[in-house]
């Protein structure tokens, strides 16, 4: 279990975020915690990055969980079908 | 051959599919947009594209070959300032509008990813309005233009494309298609991901755009009726239509197609028209344009002559014309295939039809509107208003032009004040979705928040009640020239009509009207209307009970209102201030009504209804509005003090029943329920005495008021169950109301404080209270307990033990109504009761099983109602 905060703003914030979750994947067991605290929102990319993490993580059967995620992110995860690949706190 | 989807190469998917994810990850992202952010793209959408507006137009016409370099130019141009002019201050993100008076909120909800089609005849000026559409509304579009005009058109998306990217809109936000075909179309069409088609072109594109199952706003062709009446301008409208028809040589669908010319001014416009470089066609030259022009297979136009100078036309089709003919003008002498000229032609050839009449005229521009110009636009030019709203009524037109060109009128912003588009609307007649000029707001979902409304409510009571031994001399203050006093025979017999005559001002000339003592029927109305007519009287007392009353109210109604149609007032409502038939309104000078009161329960002397005994078809009708209720009430002790002893109790419990009705009614203020829970109080107090000693003037006095206490709750909060069931079940087995009432009052109080199985709507109340409201009234009749069960219960006890001192029945069985005959009437009875407005403001609304039960329960006798300490209202 990892918990991995970041200093991240509009767009490419988040991609720092979730490049240290790719890279963290392998060592983690079972689930890895991601918080989206300072992410206000999120661009195309991102968007994408996020899709090769839930698909990363599922191949080493860990469950990522967003935490302190903001609505308007989640709205955009829900509406590009990738909420339902993450677990949310 | 019809293309489909399935005639796609798997590369040609997967190059859709990239597009499709783009987009639909794009608008995901773009619904995390602001109105500042989006504004700030859309203007420098805008800026770039005013900067590329000839560029644009330029690869338009080398590419389709149609059109005018220049009419393209100011297309492309009107497509950027006067969109933008009509959107820059509109909201399209987050709250959109807000109405404080009316509790709404409207936010703004992207639709998602849409499929765009955009035709050859207006090609990169459709796609640079629907670029700034898309944007201002934060969705993403792949453009699908026509085939023959697809790279102006990707060149066009990429200049807003980029331009958006550049000013922080999401990649993907635009993509076009490049080499389109039908194919593509219907692939996109059927997509999942797509959520809204807006199509631009032809009828084939606007079919299979509505035929995909998806959401779509589809626009199509049309074919312009312009009628040219007589009292027109001429000067104006001849240049008007010149510079309509020739602009983008008459590319667009708005522009005009077949002119109907009044006889009067016909050969005038034909010669100013020829004055202003039209060259006008005689018959053989209309021939040969018809024959060349129009597929004489489909009737319609041929591509040729599309979107192409007059003089390229006529050159084409080997017709001799001068050079610097704008226009070719086609007398037709009527509608339809055997006058092909008479539909829709994208080209600067224009019929025109002598009309002998207004009739004819408008009969022809009706003929060329249903030749394939349904819903979309039509002209008229003209000075005479009453000719241009018949023929805005006759033509069925999204845009209908008045003194304007159509195609620039119809574009909106520049002639008039129609919404800015490039898209045109033609509702039903052409197989659309809306009449509209397409714009922002058809790309948003407007949600609604309505909040809860704090409930108007009112306290209507008559403007004066005299009460107190000796009221009724307070007659003598009003003055009249003519009184009518309506009573009944027994109430003069014993010298209550001579009290009030005596006390009638001494200059009124006094007239008597004695009725039957029961509901009125309609001939006794009919009869008291002849008298009121005879007399005519500025004053009408009802000396009486209810019946009376009642009858005195719907004789001056009859008499201010004879067109008052007593069937159509009697119809139910549910809110007396939204009924479909509103009661007459009252003239200034309105007869007074004034009502002394003779028994003390209905309370009638203040109430708003009245209820009338149809004897030809055997039945109620029950009459409510306040324009009923009488001006004055006179609550005189004196005129109770004979009031028998059973009729005493009968009318006391149909008070109390008002009150506690009230108390707990769904319409229940403040206002009422002080009412409700004095004349509960003064019931308590006094009816027992009223009952036993029926000399006990206080006691007479107090009930009298609490009758009309009592009647000022219900006539502002209403009623409930209690009388709807004491309705039913009192006219089947002829129980009289007072005892009917009595029979059901303690189990409805204890059916209304438990949980009920259904609640009723009530927006002016907060939760449901009944139960705690009847404890209130425990508690103000010092019934004691500790909790709201024990309260509710304790005033059911003291509600039995008063029927009993009143010397009630206790159960409808003890009343010698066979268990059988009972079990037999009990359905009919709920629902009859059901039907009975009454119940409509009960606190709990019954079921029919719920109102055969009480029915039961009523039978069986008191103490045995529903326990209501089982109940989870009886919590504190």
């Amino acid at each position: 279990m990892a918990s991995n905060p970041a200093d991240s703003d509009v767009g490419g914030g988040a991609d720092l975020l979730i490049r240290d979750a790719l890279e963290q994947l392998a060592c983690v067991k079972d689930e890895l915690f991601l918080d989206f605290s300072t992410v206000r929102r999120i661009d195309p990319h991102t968007l994408q990055e996020m899709d090769r993490l839930a698909s990363a993580a599922q191949d080493a059967s860990v469950r990522v969980t967003l935490r302190n995620l903001n609505a308007e992110v989640y709205k955009a995860l829900k509406l590009s079908a990738l909420a339902e690949r993450f677990s949310f706190s | 051959m019809t293309q489909t989807a399935s005639t796609l190469t798997e590369h040609r998917i997967a190059y859709i599919e990239g597009l499709v994810r783009q987009g639909k990850a794009a608008a995901a992202v773009f619904t995390q947009y602001t109105q500042d952010d989006v504004d700030r793209i859309v203007k420098a959408m805008v800026l770039e594209g005013l900067s590329r507006a000839q560029h644009l137009a330029h690869l338009a016409i080398e590419e389709t070959r149609l059109g005018v370099l220049e009419d393209k130019t100011i297309k492309n141009m009107v497509a950027m300032e006067f969109v933008y002019d009509y959107v820059r201050d509109k909201r399209t993100v987050g709250v959109i509008r807000e109405l404080p008076g009316c509790g709404l909120i409207e936010f703004a909800e992207p639709v998602g990813l849409i499929f765009s089609i955009t035709p050859i005849t207006n090609p990169t000026s459709t796609v640079l309005f629907k670029c700034i559409m898309a944007v201002k509304t934060r969705n993403a579009a792949i453009f699908g233009p026509h085939p023959k005009a697809w790279r102006c058109c990707s060149e066009a998306v990429r200049i807003m494309y980029e331009t958006a990217v550049k000013h922080g809109a999401p990649e993907g936000v635009f993509t076009c298609l490049e080499s389109p075909t039908v194919a593509d179309n219907v692939y996109l069409m059927h997509h999942r991901d797509v959520r809204l088609i807006d199509a631009t072109g032809g009828p084939g594109a606007v079919k299979a755009a509505y035929s995909s199952g998806k959401p779509a706003l589809g626009v199509g062709p049309g074919n312009t009726p312009v009628y040219l009446e007589k009292s027109a301008d001429l000067d104006m409208a001849v240049v008007d239509i010149i510079t309509s028809k020739t602009f983008d040589n008459g590319t667009i669908c708005a522009s005009e197609q077949t002119v109907v010319i009044d006889d009067e001014i016909f050969d005038d416009v034909l010669k100013r028209f020829a004055d202003l470089g039209a060259h006008i066609c005689n018959d053989q030259e209309t021939n040969l344009l018809g024959r060349s022009l129009i597929d004489p297979e489909t009737g319609f136009m041929r591509p040729i002559a599309i979107g192409q100078k007059a003089t390229d036309i006529a050159r084409t089709i080997g017709l001799r014309v001068n050079n610097g003919t704008k226009l070719l003008v086609a007398p037709i002498q009527g509608v339809g295939r055997q006058h092909p000229l008479s539909v829709e032609k994208l080209c600067p050839v224009l019929s025109i039809y002598r009309a002998r009449s207004v009739e004819e005229a408008l009969r022809v521009c009706v003929d060329v509107n249903h030749a394939g110009g349904l819903g979309h636009t039509a002209v008229i030019f003209s000075s005479n208003d009453e000719i241009i709203r018949r023929f805005g009524d006759v033509i069925n037109a999204g845009r209908i032009i008045v003194n304007s060109p159509g195609s620039i009128g119809a574009l909106g912003g520049v002639y008039n004040d129609l919404v800015p588009t490039f898209s045109f609307g033609c509702g039903t007649g052409g197989g659309n979705s809306t009449t509209d000029n397409v714009n922002v707001y058809h790309y948003l979902n407007i949600k609604r928040l309505a909040r809860r409304a704090q409930a108007h409510m009112w306290f209507r009571v008559p403007n004066q009640i005299y009460f107190n031994r000796n009221a009724v001399e307070n007659l003598r203050q009003f003055a009249s020239r003519s009184t009518v006093i309506i009573t009944n025979p027994a109430l003069e017999q014993i010298g209550l009509l001579d009290i009030v005559r005596r006390s009638v001002s001494q200059q009124a000339f006094v007239r008597v009207l004695t009725i039957p003592d029961a509901e009125p029927e309609v001939n006794v109305i009919n009869r008291g209307l002849e008298t009121l007519k005879a007399h005519r009287p500025d004053q009408i007392i009802a000396l009486g009970g209810g019946s009376v009353i009642d009858a005195a109210k719907i004789m001056r109604l009859r008499y201010e209102s004879p067109d008052a149609d007593l069937d159509e007032l009697a119809a139910p409502f549910l809110d007396i201030r939204k009924r479909a038939v509103p009661f007459p309104a009252g003239s200034a000078n309105r007869v007074r009504l004034v009502a002394v009161a003779t028994t003390s329960g209905t309370g009638s002397e203040v109430t708003p209804f009245a209820v009338l005994f149809d004897q030809e078809r055997s039945r109620k009708v029950t009459l409510a509005d306040y324009s009923l209720a009488p001006d004055v009430a006179i609550v005189d002790p004196q005129f109770v003090m004979s009031m028998p002893k059973r009729l005493t109790a009968d009318t006391g419990i149909d008070c109390l029943t008002h009150a506690l009705e009230a108390g707990v009614s769904i319409f229940a203020s403040p206002y009422t329920d002080s009412n409700a829970m004095q004349a509960t109080r003064l019931v308590f107090r006094y009816l027992r005495r009223a009952y036993r000693r029926p000399q006990d003037e206080e006691a007479r006095g107090m009930m009298h008021n609490a009758a009309c206490i009592a009647a000022l709750a219900f006539s502002n909060a209403s009623v409930g169950v209690n009388h709807a069931l004491a309705h039913a079940f009192g006219a089947r087995f002829g129980i009289s109301h007072g005892k009917a009432n009595a029979l059901m009052l303690p189990h409805v109080i204890a059916f209304n404080a438990s949980v009920p199985t259904k609640f009723m709507p009530s927006p002016n109340q907060r939760g449901y209270n009944a139960h705690k409201k009847y404890a209130t009234i425990a508690d103000l009749l010092g019934l004691g307990g500790h909790t709201v069960a024990e309260k509710v219960q304790r005033l059911v006890a003291a509600v039995e033990e008063l029927l009993d001192d009143l010397e009630f029945p206790r159960s409808i069985a003890e009343m010698g109504i066979p268990r059988e005959e009972f079990d037999r009437a009990v359905p009919e009875l709920a629902i009859t009761a059901f039907d009975d407005p009454s119940w409509r403001s009960n606190p709990r609304m019954p079921l029919l099983s719920e109102l055969q039960e009480l029915l039961w329960l009523a039978y069986q006798g008191r103490h045995q109602s529903a326990a209501p300490e089982s109940s989870e209202c009886n919590r504190d």
